[in-house]
């Protein structure tokens, strides 16, 4: 087993996977799990879901075994094996129950190590990704979602979605797919994950599962530069029929987690819209109902992520809920937060830490993500002590430096015949210096 | 004198439950290696204990459980467990509801004296009532009126029950949310959280004696109520199918299926988990084949109502664009008269209960999820131990209770079948 500081990503040099074991003997079950240090954000521009369809595939065959026989075998097991492609990372995930953890992993070595990409399967997948944009389309909150992040994130890596689009899914080949498993399916490109009922003994088995990946350096890491800050306050509103409700995310690039910028803008967040009492929740749902919820979530991967707000009120108060919220977030940029509220967002902060890790499962999760970008394994260690030591003037910094209210990506999923009048009504007021539309399907 | 009622193993821990002398049950499990607790409050009151006018009381209700009481400010229960870092959450359906806290272990006495205040000293204001209705007005619209399956599913329960109270959501009608006053609520407050009425269940690294006596300590002053009786007639068998279409803004069609099921603790119960997972539990299953990998639905799933009385076994498909609705039925059809006709195989009955075996032992992996589940079975049941139980019934099930369930519980004609059409 090594160490996560001896490994360094991208360096070029061949190493076997590292292996994280978080053990919890209550429960007959494991979870094994394999990450790469590469997401959809390495996809090329035009293949925009190429790492997605990539890890897919896996599992419709491979070491000889059809599609149909790694399902019955699976099934048979009581197991799993699950697929998913973030921007910084991509994960094969099984559940398992302990008795049959031998010939599972026997399985989850022939889909990891020996995918065979037969023809037909691709063309398959090809025809359920475009489904999966049909069925994402009917979820309103991830329409918004998807939108969202093209009209903040622009060209950059983060505004990809990793479910592609209609016309980049069909320009995938399945030699892409191939080379694309070639270059990033490699040794020193991967994490394993084992938790649950697991030892040593069971690590070592899972070591020999995974022995016959590829013996590559990691792929060299794509550069993320930092987003660009919106150019004002730019709002695009999704056009959907028929919506009682809208759909708003707002937001602005944050600082890089892992750095004590993050950590302040994290207490700031967690004082602003982080917790059921903070500031938004009171005058949005408490104070006015106008929403079921309203949240501030800070995004933080490998390079620089964002921060946004949430809400969902009725398509009737779209425009009093964007001013209530744009006036809120103006108050948080100009006049900062209270010393009570810094101090009860730390103090929640690090009395979350014990559910944050209650579970192996969750455990392992957090030392993945650490690793994948490219944090010391100590930061959970030392998460406490971070945020404790969080001060208001390191605050009111991260607020005057990272909250934007002036330069914002807007995003509303609506229906415009009904909001689109009032949004032009509201223009000045709201101080919004670009409008523009897209049909919802277009994207 | 609180006494213990019953004990059953949970794994490789001890489940118990007391009863305090008002009434109120408390089931413990102790795990020393927890660093948390999970807090949970079920009280044996839902949707299914409503009246025609008056739906979505109990889920309204739910929310209002977090605002003032006698001795605390509006807002300060939640302030106060998220300034320890806690989490805190309700649940609403239609046979209970139930208040979860999930705090570090040292945290125990005082979320114990926070939720006992609220459980008996709530205060219900109109300004409270009125901002709560529009909150949950707009959950519906979040949950419901713009969410295609949101939708499609109070559809299904609305036709495939008449007068049973399964027939509305849990949610309730709009106009009946828009409708409720403090007196409505301060009503349903008398009538229902009575100790009598209530299960608290915790979970976690804590000590049984210390805990036992910190329910006690709290709970132990309140006085048990009379409990209305339930007059709830269950409704006969669906004598001919009922059918229903509608035109939403989707790509594909989507359909919707239910016929009556035996409620939660029926000995028919684990046959029709065995069977639904046949039909629709992992990629090698019956008609995830048929449907998704033959391409004709790009999901499809099933599942079988866990309720007190008749629920519904449901089938949801979501087609293909070049597909319709009709294309899905005609092939769920024909699986369920081959269910009727053949013997399922001995291989498909070993699968079903792996798969259910697994999921069972990963429902219980946090402390929240054990209480839920104990909770879950307590509140519906009557009767924690029932959650081993139907785990140890899907071990028993046999090729001939799978075709038995088949032919009694899903009839041709005695189904609902709703479709959603693109604009």
């Amino acid at each position: 087993m090594r160490s996560p500081a001896e490994a360094v990503p991208g360096d070029g040099l061949a190493r076997a996977p590292l292996v994280f074991v978080e053990e919890a003997h209550d429960l007959p079950v494991v979870l094994v799990q394999a990450s790469l240090r590469s997401g959809s954000a390495w996809d090329p521009p035009g293949r925009e879901g190429l790492a997605r369809m990539t890890v897919e595939m896996l599992r419709r065959g491979a070491g000889g075994r059809s599609r149909a026989e790694i399902d019955e075998t699976l099934d048979r097991l009581g197991a799993d094996i699950g697929a998913s492609a973030g921007a910084d990372s991509i994960s094969l995930t099984g559940h398992v129950l302990k008795r049959n953890l031998e010939p599972f992993l026997a399985v989850f070595s022939d889909v990891l190590c020996a995918p065979d990409f037969p023809e037909n399967e691709v063309e398959k997948l090809r025809r359920e990704m475009l489904a999966a944009l049909d069925e994402m389309r009917e979820d309103d909150h991830d329409l918004c979602s998807r939108h969202f992040a093209r009209h903040l994130y622009g060209d950059h890596p983060y505004g990809r979605s990793s479910l592609g689009t209609e016309a980049s899914i069909a320009a995938i080949t399945n030699g892409e797919i191939r080379d694309f498993y070639l270059t990033h399916f490699a040794d020193a490109n991967m994490i394993i994950g084992l938790s649950g009922d697991v030892d040593e003994t069971t690590a070592a088995a899972a070591e020999r599962a995974v022995a016959r990946l590829a013996h590559r350096p990691a792929p060299p890491a794509i550069p993320l530069v930092d987003p660009p800050v919106p150019a004002g306050r730019r709002l695009l509103l999704v056009d959907k029929p028929e919506r009682t409700q809208t759909q708003l995310l707002i937001g602005h690039p944050a600082p890089r987690w892992g750095t004590p910028e993050y950590d302040a803008l994290q207490v700031a967040t967690t004082a602003f819209g982080g917790t059921f009492t903070g500031r938004l929740m009171t005058e949005v749902r408490v104070k006015r109902g106008l929403s079921y919820g309203a949240y501030a979530t800070l995004h933080g991967g490998r390079g620089r992520g964002h921060l946004d707000l949430w809400v969902f009120p009725s398509a009737k108060d779209t425009i009093e809920t964007l001013a209530l919220v744009l006036g809120m977030y103006d108050d948080l940029a100009s006049r900062g937060l209270a010393e009570d509220e810094i101090a009860f967002a730390r103090r929640h902060l690090v009395g979350h830490f014990p559910l944050a890790i209650e579970t192996p499962e969750r455990r392992l999760s957090y030392r993945t993500d650490l690793e994948i970008c490219g944090l010391p394994a100590d930061y959970l260690s030392r998460y406490r002590d971070r945020i404790s030591s969080v001060t208001p003037a390191a605050v009111a910094d991260a607020v005057q430096r990272y909250v934007t209210p002036r330069h914002l990506a807007v995003t509303l999923v609506a229906t415009a015949a009904a909001v689109a009048p009032e949004i032009e009504e509201a223009r000045e007021r709201l101080a919004l210096d670009e409008v523009r539309a897209v049909k919802y399907d277009s994207y | 004198m609180t006494q213990l009622l019953v004990e059953a193993p949970l794994g490789d821990l001890v489940a118990r439950k007391h009863r305090l002398d008002n009434g109120l049950d408390v089931i413990l499990v102790r795990d020393a290696r927890s660093p948390v607790v999970a807090y949970q409050t079920w009280v044996r009151v839902g949707s299914r204990h409503e009246q025609p006018g008056k739906t979505g009381l109990a889920h309204l209700f739910e929310h209002l459980m977090f605002n003032e009481s006698e001795n605390q400010p509006a807002g300060a229960f939640d302030r106060t467990i998220e300034a320890i870092g806690g989490e805190t959450n309700a649940s609403t359906w239609v046979d209970w509801t139930f208040y979860q806290t999930n705090v570090a272990r040292e945290h125990l006495d005082m979320v114990a004296r926070l939720e006992a205040e609220r459980f008996a000293h709530l205060v219900l204001r109109a300004p409270q009532v009125t901002s709560e209705r529009e909150v949950v007005a707009n959950e519906r619209r979040f949950r419901v009126d713009d969410d295609v399956d949101g939708f499609l599913s109070e559809r299904l329960y609305a036709l495939a029950f008449e007068s049973h109270p399964y027939h509305w959501p849990t949610i309730g009608w709009m106009e009946d949310i828009q409708s409720f006053t403090p007196e409505d609520c301060a009503t349903f407050y008398r009538r229902f959280y009575a100790p009598n009425n209530t299960t608290v269940v915790l979970v976690g690294g804590l000590e049984e004696a210390e805990a036992l006596a910190t329910i006690e300590s709290s709970y132990g002053a309140l006085a048990p109520q009379p409990l209305p009786t339930a007059d709830i007639v269950i409704e006969g068998p669906i004598a001919s199918e009922r059918r229903a279409c509608f035109h939403k803004p989707v790509m594909s069609d989507k359909l919707y299926m239910g016929w009556r099921s035996p409620p939660l603790v029926h000995p028919d119960h684990p046959p029709l988990e065995v069977l639904n997972e046949i039909l629709f539990g992992g990629q090698s299953s019956r008609l995830w084949r048929g449907l998704v990998v033959d391409e004709i639905a790009s999901s499809v799933s099933g599942g079988v109502g866990a309720f007190h009385d008749p629920g519904l076994f449901e089938i949801h498909a979501t087609l293909k664009r070049a597909r319709k609705a009709v294309d899905a039925e005609s092939l769920i059809d024909a699986e369920i008269a081959r269910l009727h006709d053949e013997p399922v195989l001995a291989s498909e009955i070993e699968k079903a209960q792996a798969r259910l075996e697994s999921s069972f032992q990963w429902g219980l992996r946090s402390a929240n999820g054990k209480a839920q589940a104990l909770g879950h079975f307590e509140a519906t049941t009557g009767d924690f131990r029932n959650l081993l139980r139907v785990a140890e019934g899907y071990q028993r099930v046999s090729a001939d209770d799978v075709r038995r369930v088949a032919r009694t519980h899903l009839r041709p004609e005695a189904r609902c079948v709703l479709v959603a059409e693109p604009t």
